[in-house]
């Protein structure tokens, strides 16, 4: 469990998002501690794509302050943030098509690692030759490592993708739908390995999903998204048997 | 016959090699930046004219030949970028094919206006040795030699550098390259500066035998680009391909055929290309939604 005491890594204050009349992120706040598996949930439409959005600095919120281990972070660009130990994933898929499965990793962590000498001569793989086959190991892409991208299943990528977010050694990682179109064998594997990075790695998560037995087994908390704002916050459990959100979004 | 034949090859891949680099900086600056140079041709005219404009001071070659290095990087590559690519390309590909056009008219009278319409000799290598029935001259040797090491140099550099693999994904993803930290606007840059250091390369190896005049550029350019679609216009080691084939194929026609259609030579095979393969000998299909 995480404790009460728990330093809180991310932080969202009265955020707000306006697309003209509409306000897409309407005021959420919320805080990530430390070794959270937070899920965020939602109809389609409801602001958490925007949420994430605000978050990762890919746009820059209307009102309200991100805080990244208490420093306001607001606005900050997304490769800033990568730097500080902040990855995400995407819904649509963002891996490097034409590029092996294995370059597709070095890639993610090479701008991390090493001085601007060792940048201009080090070695090609730029040190990064063993995380990148562990992350591989982890990911069950061994036997892909050196086909191109583009040539894997959707559900591999996927897998891919994830990969590609915990190359940097992030502290926090946002995961955008990472069950959208994962078939379930991989999936059941594609949760353990999530579960792994957090227990041993100790990585933090929030993780937008449609998929609610993928959300209820992998997060440790959920908040639920409509309309811009949180209808509730909570124990898995307690989120999925709240009326409100049994209304807007689970139906019966 | 096989002598003739073997002894055409080798003069068709040698003016091919030179496309072939002409070709790639052309495909190099589409992929990095949705760059269409037409007057990539002239780029390869302008270094000629300088190296002949150090020359005329009673320098040699070796000394003429990094001092128009130099002028390519920062004409060609940086003020290039700066000056014409980045204001038109916010306005979309198309301004910026007419732009490239318009500089390659200013280019082609600018070094008019300087220079005259008169065709300059160039130096290069005489001589070379018989291999029985085959005689291999020196400068079709050093031209395919160099082209090969250039081409060989930027595709280690490409795919086994940290910075080669940074410039692939700038190309193919720059929103996620950007994200995970690379310096997209520093990548497209060495591109640019890729693209002026093989132009340069080009001037060296074909002014011997095509002279310098103004307008050559209107030809190379024309063929490189031709090259770089028939090899397949995303993919590297499509334009050398494209680039050979070219040489060769004018070559042969210029030699069994009249002479005066070599120069349609390229437009022919570009138009069967077009109809019947137009992803390219090498490319992979490119979609577009609309």
């Amino acid at each position: 469990m995480i404790g009460p005491d728990a330093p809180t890594v991310l932080e969202a204050r009265d955020l707000v998002r306006s697309f003209g009349a509409v306000r897409a992120v309407d005021g959420i706040s919320f805080a990530v501690r430390e070794g959270e598996i937070l899920g965020v949930i939602g109809p389609n439409g409801s602001g958490k794509s925007t949420l994430f959005n605000c978050l990762l600095g890919q746009l820059l919120p209307s009102a309200g302050q991100v805080l990244l281990d208490g420093r306001d972070v607001t606005g900050m660009r997304p490769a800033a943030l990568n730097r500080l130990g902040v990855s995400r994933t995407f819904q649509l898929l963002q891996v490097f098509p034409q590029l092996s499965v294995r370059d597709n990793l070095i890639l993610a962590g090479q701008e991390h690692v090493g001085s601007r000498i060792a940048r201009l001569f080090g070695s090609p793989d730029a040190g990064l030759g063993a995380a990148a086959d562990r992350m591989l190991g982890l990911f069950r892409l061994e036997a892909l490592a050196a086909e191109m991208a583009a040539s894997l299943s959707y559900g591999q990528q996927k897998l891919l993708d994830a990969a590609i977010a915990f190359m940097a050694g992030p502290r926090l990682v946002l995961l955008d739908e990472p069950a959208g179109g994962v078939n379930p064998t991989l999936l059941a594997g594609f949760r353990e390995r999530l579960r792994a990075m957090n227990t041993e790695a100790g990585a933090t998560f929030v993780v937008i999903e449609h998929n609610m037995e993928f959300v209820m087994s992998l997060c440790t908390r959920v908040i639920c998204i409509a309309q811009g704002k949180i209808i509730a916050n909570g124990a898995p459990a307690a989120v999925r048997a709240d009326p409100a959100v049994i209304e807007a979004y689970l139906g019966d | 016959m096989a002598a003739l034949l073997a002894q055409l090859l080798l003069t068709g891949l040698a003016t091919g090699a030179i496309y072939a680099l002409v070709a790639i900086g052309f495909s190099l600056l589409w992929q990095g930046s949705q760059v269409v140079n037409f007057a990539q041709g002239d780029f390869v005219t302008l270094p000629a004219f300088v190296m002949l404009g150090v020359m005329g001071y009673g320098l040699p070659l070796w000394v003429a030949m990094p001092v128009a290095l130099l002028v390519s990087l920062l004409v060609l590559g940086v003020l290039f970028r700066r000056v014409l690519v980045q204001p038109m390309l916010r306005h979309g590909v198309m301004p910026l094919v007419i732009a490239t056009m318009a500089l390659s008219i200013f280019m082609e009278n600018a070094m008019k206006n300087v220079a005259s319409a008169e065709a300059y000799p160039f130096p290069g290598l005489s001589g070379g040795i018989d291999l029985g029935p085959l005689f291999l001259d020196w400068q079709s040797a050093v031209t395919l030699l160099s082209a090969v090491l250039a081409v060989l140099a930027l595709h280690l550099f490409l795919s086994r550098t940290r910075t080669g693999r940074a410039i692939q994904a700038t190309a193919q993803n720059p929103a996620v390259a950007r994200l995970l930290g690379i310096n997209v606007d520093r990548m497209i840059l060495i591109t640019f500066l890729i693209n002026a250091a093989l132009v340069t390369l080009a001037a060296v190896l074909i002014s011997p035998a095509y002279l310098v005049k103004f307008n050559n550029g209107e030809a190379i350019g024309l063929t490189a680009f031709c090259a770089a679609i028939i090899g397949g216009f995303n993919q590297v080691r499509g334009a050398v391909a494209g680039g050979l084939l070219l040489g060769v194929t004018e070559t042969f026609a210029a030699t069994f055929g009249p002479d005066q259609y070599r120069a349609a030579v390229p437009m022919v095979l570009l138009i069967v290309f077009v109809l019947f393969r137009p992803q390219g000998l090498l490319g992979r299909r490119e979609e577009r939604r609309v």
